[in-house]
């Protein structure tokens, strides 16, 4: 680099020295066109980064145009020198040029390879959230699914518990519910006083309603056609109401527990034998649903 | 190509110097027009992988919204 540039120096000092006398140091028009694009070219930043050893090359060329001018070698020579000058400040332009941009290759390649790391990045950040999301919901499910089944096999078990209970109560399944009944013999005879037997299934019941309080009952009396409606129809609300002062004393609700006479009427059997009508005298306890509805007659 | 001829020429009429100079000048002619092709070919590639990466930053952008 150095040594080109201090070629011009050399000749112009050279020249001066050889035709002193003369008015003007002797130009030749190729060699001015060279060094013009030569400076040009070394003042490119571009040129002077990417194609040094291009520009060192096309220096030496003008360097030796210059000494052949000062030694006045033939024109032919100088002109030669100049040409090879001026196209090798040319390739070293278009080396520059194609480095320059074999660079913007390289740093787009780059770029372009971070930016698709990124998007990899994001998209498996995302497609790790979205897993756990979806962790979290079947987990959840999971859990909800657990209770439920835990539920299920408790509602089972009191269903079964009430299915036992039930039984253990008399209770038959008719139109109109579970109906419990309490035959004659658990009563004195054409009192409404209940004997310890009826007492004790009574008993049964009222614990029945204790542990389920949405059920309600509906107490009704009974009596055969023997003697007058309206001694029947007193016998049967009595005994009715029996039962219930009975639950009630026993800790049923008041509001749960109704109470009805309906005389001799809705006989289970005739009324000619003995054993038949003592099955007409009669308490029936009709069981409400789980939500606390009976049937009316 | 026309220097080569006029330096095949010469030699042919062998006046040598005027072959070696033409000979010299179209070697040089054929070193810049290969620079010159080769930085043209790199322009094109940087411009391609220019507009490539813009369209592949817009895709992911669109993506990632």
């Amino acid at each position: 680099m150095q040594k080109t540039r201090y070629f011009p120096m050399t000749l112009i000092a050279a020249a001066v020295a050889i035709f002193s006398g003369c008015s003007s140091i002797p130009q030749n028009s190729p060699l001015t066109e060279a060094h013009s694009s030569y400076n040009s070219a070394r003042s490119d930043p571009q040129v002077m980064n990417f194609a040094a050893v291009e520009l060192l090359q096309a220096g030496e060329s003008l360097g030796k145009a210059d000494h052949a001018l000062s030694k006045g070698v033939n024109e032919g020579k100088v002109d030669q020198l100049a040409y090879m000058a001026k196209l090798q400040v040319g390739i070293a332009q278009e080396t520059a040029e194609r480095k320059s941009h074999e660079l913007a290759v390289t740093n787009a390649s780059s770029k372009r390879d971070q930016d698709l790391l990124h998007a990899k990045t994001a998209e498996a950040d995302a497609a790790k959230q979205e897993l756990a999301v979806v962790a979290e919901t079947v987990d959840q499910q999971a859990a909800a699914l657990a209770i439920a089944s835990a539920n299920a096999e408790r509602d089972q078990a009191l269903i079964a518990q009430q299915e036992i209970q039930l039984k253990e109560l008399n209770a038959k399944k008719t139109e109109r519910g579970l109906v419990i009944t309490l035959g004659d013999v658990l009563f004195s005879s054409n009192k409404a006083q209940l004997e310890s037997g009826g007492i004790h299934n009574v008993q049964k019941l009222a614990d029945f309603l204790k542990q389920y309080p949405l059920y309600k009952v509906l107490v009704e009396g009974y009596t055969d056609s023997t003697g007058s409606n309206n001694l029947n129809q007193e016998l049967s609300d009595r005994r009715a109401n029996a039962v219930r002062t009975a639950l009630l004393d026993m800790g049923s609700r008041s509001d749960h527990v109704t109470a009805r006479g309906y005389g001799e009427a809705y006989p289970v059997a005739g009324n000619d034998t003995a054993a038949s009508r003592q099955l007409n005298r009669r308490v029936e306890i009709i069981l409400s649903d789980g939500n606390g509805n009976i049937a009316p007659r | 190509m026309k220097k080569r001829c006029n330096a095949a020429q010469a030699m042919a009429e062998k006046d040598y110097v005027r072959a070696r100079l033409l000979a010299e000048q179209a070697q040089i002619n054929a070193q810049r027009a290969e620079a010159m092709a080769s930085s043209v070919k790199a322009k094109k590639a940087a411009y391609a992988l220019q507009k490539d990466s813009r369209v592949l930053r817009q895709k992911i952008d669109r993506h990632t919204q």
